[in-house]
């Protein structure tokens, strides 16, 4: 990356991190998982920055990315591997929050879960949650109805 | 919950408790790019790097240690990747997709890599790593490629150097898959949608392992569809669609045993160490794959490959044997030595033994003499730039050479430097021929005479077409890219010096390859069938992209051509045969592959 291209990126991260993070983190139902997979998908398309920042939609671009590896089997199970003591740059814990959302959503296989982020929260429509899942219209919308409904029973069960 | 909107407010409200630090993330992802850069930069200078570190040979009598996926097994390794030092622990080597285990006031866990993600390390100099950091609380990271042994689940250290800087093989999503040009040529523009490919994949299960874009030639984006079954319905459905902007192919590989090879991936997953593992999913190539890291290669991962179909499965590995039976075992009880004195500059790539050598000597001032392999190119260049360099890969330390005139071959010498082919014999010892008898390589006919045993010339003999006429290959690619699975090789036979001729090697009866190709090339064709399938090509080729790894391998391998007996061949050019390339070959049709090496041993 030249100079330019390497401020480009940066601003970017500066400004669209923390809901790329937040993005990342409800597409693998939690909160470590969520950061690292951001990282992971930010530093693949840092040396192709050049390209990638001419993208027409460039948060549809990442959020394809992020659900694209967040979905794959390819993730890294050694996530689970990783100390969950001693992190003091972390700037929270599941336990500081109420990660009520986070359980259901884990509960949900990938692609659901993909599904309902990118609908409910990365406010995608039908048509744009397509394209960036490489599936048809017909695949979101039932994938979607799949999902919600689960997620209805869950959060219920949460409640009671 | 009863509608999208309170989904949505639940979510946007979750999203308010969750960590917000982009200063953090910012810095965390910064320090991965350098790391993923150099980490794949390594493989793909893979061969550069073993022959620079050249170390000596230890082994370890006693770490077996088959109940840790990286313990010591009497190899020796290289590793490129993050390495730390947290002040009260081990020091660590990691897998350069370890996660970051510093924050801003130092290190952030006790253990950066845990478990199969990284190995202890000892014999580090932290001082010179590339990208180094030392934090505050006194830790240290940075990157480097190593070299050493395992004994138990320690990495000792022998040779320590930079990571090649190299710019990144990294497979961003694009594919170039092999796809023949319409008759009219790639149309310009894109195609309109990939949701009527979609819709033929939901609707038709099984049918398509992926739908993606590629451009085959600047400003024409396509579809690309690889198929599992047959694609001729499927090219019929979509055509209609996509016009010239489609390309559909058959895999090598049908969905079940894709299947297979996940499940048996999936199953094995934590009995053989894995870190990732993924798929099936698309190549650079276009082809299926389904991808695994592991630290090492071990025998239960080799036999899981062997499994499946040959290619399918990929692992990407971190620490590389830089060899592995050639190491002579009497040095097995040895202390592990500091330093590499006697191992020559590249490493020990030939045991202890008489050989004979047909190939290449480069001397160039300040350097270690070399004997080098015939090919791939000349050491010393005639071009002013660059200077005189020493044959990179598959060579050894010499001493005891003749350079003079009368001793070598097509010498040739440029600011001291001088380089020449030569037959001798000599010992090698502790990893560097030492030349007992020499001569100059003799000068054979070059290559294709050997056409006349299997092709017959036409009546009243092959056409002259004058010396260094190089046939127009257009007309037999093109019959290869329209008739997938016919052609296996071509070359330019030249049965005299003044003539020229296509020969074409084909899977499949020749005589319509012949028929149609005789009008291009009139009487300067020769056609034959190959005894090999296309399969068992296939499959080499795949094995060979497979386990092309220099560090595995030590040999540099040729992606097919036609040998001296007119068939389809695979020469694998090296220093000696190592027991890796002789697994190789015989795996394979007996002589579909075949090991070129220079040195050759006598005395066994």
């Amino acid at each position: 990356l030249n100079a330019e291209d390497e401020a480009s990126f940066e601003r970017y991260v500066r400004e669209r991190g923390t809901a790329l993070s937040r993005t990342a983190i409800f597409l693998v139902g939690d909160v470590h998982l969520g950061e690292d997979l951001v990282q992971e998908v930010l530093s693949r398309l840092a040396p192709r920055w050049k390209s990638v920042s001419r993208a027409d939609n460039l948060d549809g671009y990442v959020h394809r990315a992020l659900v694209n590896t967040a979905t794959s089997w390819r993730r890294r199970r050694s996530w689970q591997e990783r100390p969950s003591d001693a992190i003091p740059e972390t700037g929270a814990t599941d336990d500081l929050y109420d990660d009520t959302v986070l359980r259901a959503l884990r509960a949900l296989p990938p692609r659901q879960r993909a599904v309902v982020v990118m609908r409910h929260y990365a406010d995608r429509t039908e048509q744009q949650t397509a394209d960036l899942m490489g599936c048809s219209v017909g695949t979101v919308k039932s994938t979607h109805a799949k999902a919600v409904a689960k997620l209805r029973l869950l959060l219920i069960e949460e409640r009671a | 919950m009863t509608d999208d909107s309170e989904l949505n407010e639940i979510l946007h409200r979750a999203a308010l408790a969750l960590p917000d630090d982009p200063d953090r993330l910012s810095s965390v992802v910064a320090r991965r790019v350098r790391r993923a850069h150099h980490w794949m930069a390594g493989l793909a200078a893979a061969s550069v790097v073993v022959v620079v570190l050249g170390v000596a040979l230890v082994v370890d009598p006693g770490g077996s240690g088959a109940a840790s996926p990286v313990a010591g097994d009497r190899q020796q390794y290289t590793a490129t990747g993050p390495v730390v030092h947290i002040p009260g622990e081990p020091d660590r080597a990691c897998m350069p997709s370890a996660i970051a285990a510093f924050g801003a006031g130092g290190a952030s866990t006790a253990t950066p890599c845990p478990g199969k993600r990284g190995v202890e390390v000892t014999g580090v100099d932290f001082d010179t790593l590339t990208d180094r950091h030392e934090y505050g609380d006194g830790s240290i990271e940075g990157r480097a490629t190593l070299v050493g042994n395992l004994r138990g689940d320690v990495f000792e250290v022998t040779e320590q150097s930079d990571p090649v800087s190299a710019e990144a093989d990294r497979f961003d999503g694009t594919v170039t898959p092999s796809c023949p040009a319409p008759t009219g040529g790639w149309p310009q523009g894109r195609y309109a949608s990939e949701h009527p490919a979609w819709t033929y994949r939901d609707t038709h299960k099984a049918t398509i392992w992926e739908v993606r874009a590629f451009e085959p030639v600047p400003a024409s984006v396509d579809l690309y569809v690889l198929t599992a079954v047959d694609p001729a319905p499927i090219e019929a459905a979509l055509r209609p669609t996509y016009g010239d902007h489609l390309c559909v192919r058959q895999s090598r590989y049908s969905s079940p045993e894709g299947d297979a090879a996940r499940a048996d991936v999936e199953a094995q997953f934590e009995a053989l160490g894995l870190t990732e593992a993924g798929g099936p999913s698309i190549n650079k190539e276009g082809e299926v794959e389904i991808s695994l890291s592991a630290p090492r290669m071990s025998d239960e991962l080799q036999a899981l490959l062997d499994r499946h179909p040959k290619g399918l499965i990929t692992p990407q590995l971190w620490l590389h044997p830089v060899s592995t039976a050639l190491l002579p075992m009497e040095t097995e009880t040895a202390p592990a030595p500091t330093s590499a004195p006697s191992a020559g500059t590249r490493g020990v790539i030939a045991p202890d033994g008489r050989y004979t050598l047909s190939g290449r000597l480069v001397r160039v001032p300040g350097k270690p003499d070399r004997a080098c392999a015939p090919l791939p190119r000349p050491a010393i260049l005639i071009t002013p730039t660059p200077p005189p360099t020493t044959c990179e890969t598959f060579s050894i330390d010499v001493n005891g050479a003749d350079f003079s005139e009368a001793a070598l071959s097509n010498r040739f010498e440029k600011d001291g430097a001088i380089e020449g082919y030569v037959d001798a014999t000599g010992t090698v010892k502790d990893g560097v021929l030492r030349i007992t008898e020499q001569k100059p390589q003799a000068t054979g006919s070059p290559g294709g005479s050997g056409l006349t045993t299997y092709c017959d010339p036409p009546e009243g003999g092959w056409p002259k077409t004058g010396p260094g006429y190089n046939p127009n290959g257009d007309p037999v690619f093109h019959y290869r890219d329209t008739h997938p699975r016919t052609i296996a090789q071509t070359a330019i036979g030249r049965p005299a010096s003044d003539v020229a001729i296509m020969f074409v090697l084909t899977y499949t009866d020749p005589q319509p390859v012949e028929e149609a190709l005789r009008p291009a090339y009139g009487k300067s064709l020769c056609v034959r069938q190959t005894h090999f399938g296309y399969d068992e090509v296939s499959a080499v080729e795949s094995d060979i992209k497979t386990h092309a790894q220099p560090y595995e391998f030590y040999g540099y391998p040729n992606f097919g051509t036609v040998g001296d007996d007119g068939e389809v061949s695979f020469p694998i050019q090296m220093t000696v045969v190592t027991p890796e390339i002789q697994a190789l070959m015989d795996r394979h049709p007996k002589g579909l592959i075949t090991a070129d090496p220079f040195l050759h041993r006598s005395d066994s």
